[in-house]
């Protein structure tokens, strides 16, 4: 009539083979509840309390305070109350027995999966468990079979799957532009990265962008670029190539701005953030120059006499507090254009040199910015800027202006022009001029006779 | 298509990969005659051998310290702390090392190890052996914080933190290692790291989770289904970097958002994810950001276990408090 129930010592640890019984919490003949505790024993590791696995009577209790318990060998015997609420078959008490020991161990109930089962402590959720052991040699984990099925979902009108939709999104690939192939219409992995490959559904873009390289998809974990193909003018199918927005993905790698070039970038992101810039253009008329001259000296020359024509031009602006602050003297920034970037270097006075001595100014700045033994000092304070790229490319350009200056003049590339003159036609040498000039702090009159004072400078003979 | 648990899941992405990929090894405490504490790596030593499935001594600061010298000299270590628990001697050599070598060479050398932990509690587990630390990993720049939901999720996953350059801490939910199977084909395919995974599109309110939660986030959303509330539910996946973008995107639509997880609520990784909600989703809010979370205590031993986890039914409430709110 009893059933009687044995209770084989768990793996208290980690594989450890046996246990010491420090102390019974039960007598035999004693009444106990689940998952009170039973009996404490002591292992390499540690003091643990085992808890009882049934409510019951104990039977029989295997070994006394002291004894060597092995894992796996009978603890304790029960007789489990069948009125009282048992852990169910298929549960641990949280212990499970290691491996078998020879004949001295009991063979272990014979229910089907037993508490602390000798094969490894599995839970059965759902009475259909088709593997022994394998599961864990501490705790007892849920042991499932049923095979779980991930939805596709239907989110925009598109079937995929949550791991589909999570590469998608990796790879910035517009899901409802994907052609899908998987049955019902769904979308499959293959899908999002035959077209992250081919361009064919980039996110946000109407025309196909650059492709993802094809190991995007494959391999997700960033890895060196994959070699260019060779680029040719005829694409793969032999068509000329097609004439594409410009690439996504940059060949090269970024490089971090450094010094000089770092410098001109914030300067120029900032003035364009301040200066409400304003800009004329127009052709200094050189037909009546003698002889060769020096053009650079000739327009600091002419930028001299148009500030003393117009000293609105040859000042500083605060915009902050709105003053201005005109110069009686004349400071020229000269830009100085170099592998690290744009240098600004200023030919101070150069109101009271004359030509002579500007170029002798020019040329020291000039050395020494490009041995940069140029101090800083030297490197701010003008009064207005000049910007002479004529010399490589350029008729007319918008330069620039960098506060509190208000002003800067460009010199572009001589040429010689056809100009109708009185009675006919002729060819001059002419050399356009842009004045950009900072629309907050002068007259669009004051820029534009400043202008003239500065061309009609320049077209002297000498 | 074989259908597997979690748990073989990981095994076959370890056997795919070093099928593959020579460069990488497996090492850790019993990994290989024994299969590993819960037989992660069973067979892996017979087929690769012993060079490449390392059996190493009880010591886990030198299984951390030996897997950071092969990934810094070119291979590809999968190093197993045999529970979360015993990742703490780990983590100097982690934090200190693996995670700013790429930093501190600038760029030179880089540290392409995984360590992989069983993680959580809910398996009856003595002590040390279920805890859920998450977050003392996604405090440390430099490292990845991966973990899969799913066999299909750990197979891919797992494949991409092995691929990845960077060390990534790879952690299985060992609560759902053996729960259910999935059709998980074997085909080498990665899936992406760094976003998150929306497991189910809803309207009403979003429960964002990750690793063994997420089975009580989809069963809460049953549930608020029937109740006629339309719970979005995101599976988080790689904790950092993090993917906010979708959990942004997700909480702008619902206005709501229950964040799930099994660490102490106290500077958990739910508290990140409340903190960016309320920087950058505040004026999208319709209620309160409501974690539901374990407790500021240790995991409790068996008895308690349970009522230690985030439950169905807190997930469940915390979303109704949402949608009462507003």
């Amino acid at each position: 009539m009893a059933d009687i129930k044995t209770f084989y010592l768990p793996d208290l640890g980690e594989g450890l083979p046996d246990a010491t019984i420090v102390e019974w919490h039960v007598k035999e003949g004693d009444t106990i509840k689940l998952d009170a505790p039973l009996v404490s024993m002591e292992t390499a590791k540690a003091v643990v309390d085992v808890p009882s696995p049934y409510t019951g009577k104990v039977t029989k209790l295997h070994g006394a305070a002291g004894d060597i318990i092995e894992t796996g060998s009978a603890l304790a015997e029960f007789e489990p109350d069948p009125n009282a609420k048992q852990r169910a078959e298929a549960e641990s008490t949280g212990h499970h027995h290691g491996p078998k020991k020879g004949a001295g161990s009991p063979a272990p109930d014979q229910g089907k999966k037993v508490v602390a089962s000798d094969e490894g402590g599995e839970i059965d959720s759902n009475g259909a468990a088709d593997r022994e052991d394998e599961g864990t040699v501490v705790g007892a984990m849920i042991s499932g079979s049923h095979v779980h099925v991930e939805q596709a979902s239907s989110v925009g009108g598109v079937k995929a799957v949550p791991a589909v939709r999570a590469l998608a999104k990796k790879l910035k690939v517009d899901l409802t532009r994907v052609k899908p192939t998987g049955a019902d219409g769904v979308v499959t992995l293959a899908d999002v990265k035959n077209a992250a490959a081919n361009g064919s559904a980039a996110l946000g873009a109407a025309p196909a962008r650059a492709a993802v390289p094809a190991s995007a998809g494959r391999h997700l974990a960033p890895q060196l670029p994959e070699p260019e193909p060779a680029r040719t003018a005829t694409s793969l199918a032999g068509k000329p190539v097609r004439t594409a927005p410009p690439s996504v993905q940059a060949s090269g790698q970024p490089e971090q701005l450094k010094g000089v070039r770092r410098n001109m970038a914030r300067v120029m992101a900032e003035a364009h953030a301040n200066v409400v810039p304003t800009t004329l253009v127009d052709d200094a008329d050189l037909h009546a120059w003698i002889g060769k001259q020096d053009i650079t000296a000739r327009l600091i020359r002419a930028i001299v006499a148009a500030c003393k024509a117009v000293p609105a031009l040859n000042a500083w602006f605060d915009g902050k507090n709105l003053t201005r602050t005109l110069h009686p003297h004349v400071d020229i920034g000269i830009a100085v254009d170099t592998e690290e970037g744009l240098f600004v270097p200023a030919l101070r006075n150069a109101d009271v040199l004359d030509g002579a001595g500007i170029r002798a100014a020019i040329k020291r700045l000039r050395t020494s910015v490009e041995d940069r033994s140029i101090p800083a000092s030297e490197l701010s304070g003008y009064t207005i800027s000049l910007s002479n790229f004529g010399m490589f490319a350029g008729r007319y350009a918008t330069p620039v202006v960098v506060p509190p200056c208000v002003a800067i003049i460009g010199a572009g590339k001589l040429s010689h022009d056809v100009v109708a003159v009185m009675g006919g036609i002729e060819v001059h040498r002419r050399m356009p001029i842009s004045l950009t000039f900072d629309h907050r702090a002068a007259t669009g009159g004051e820029a534009a006779r400043f202008l003239k004072a500065l061309l009609d400078d320049l077209s002297l003979p000498n | 298509m074989a259908q597997i648990t979690l748990i073989e899941a990981v095994t076959q992405a370890l056997a795919y990969e070093m099928a593959h990929d020579d460069s990488v090894v497996v090492l850790g405490e019993d990994v290989g005659v024994n299969g590993g504490v819960f037989r992660a790596t069973q067979g892996l030593q017979e087929k690769f051998g012993e060079l490449r499935v390392l059996d190493t001594p009880l010591d886990e600061t030198t299984i951390a310290g030996v897997t950071v010298g092969l990934a810094a000299q070119g291979m590809k270590p999968v190093a197993e702390a045999q529970f979360e628990g015993f990742i703490y001697p780990m983590m100097e050599q982690i934090a200190c090392h693996a995670a700013r070598l790429r930093n501190r060479t600038r760029g030179r050398i880089t540290v392409p190890a995984v360590w992989r932990a069983p993680w959580g509690g809910g398996i009856r587990a003595p002590e040390h052996h279920s805890e859920a630390n998450e977050h003392l990993f996604t405090n440390i720049p430099g490292l990845r914080v991966v973990m899969p939901s799913s066999p299909a999720r750990a197979y891919g996953l797992l494949l991409a933190a092995i691929r990845d350059p960077d060390p990534v801490m790879f952690f299985e939910p060992k609560r759902i290692y053996r729960q259910y199977k999935e059709e998980v084909p074997d085909d080498g395919e990665a899936l992406p790291l760094d976003v998150c995974f929306v497991l189910r599109d809803g309207t009403d309110v979003t429960i964002v989770t990750w690793g063994a939660q997420v089975k009580e986030a989809l069963e809460a959303a049953d549930e608020l289904a029937a109740d006629g509330i339309s719970a979005e539910v995101i599976d988080v996946a790689t904790l950092t970097p993090l993917d906010f973008d979708t959990i942004a995107e997700s909480v702008q639509k619902t206005g709501r958002c229950v964040i799930v997880h099994e660490a102490p609520k106290t500077a958990g990784f739910g508290a990140e994810i409340a903190a960016r909600i309320a920087e950058e989703c505040l004026y999208d809010l319709l209620a309160p950001v409501e974690r539901v979370t374990g407790f500021d205590t240790h995991i409790p031993l068996f008895r308690l276990e349970m009522k230690y986890l985030p439950s169905t039914e807190r997930v469940v409430e915390a979303a109704k408090r949402t949608l009462a709110a507003s």
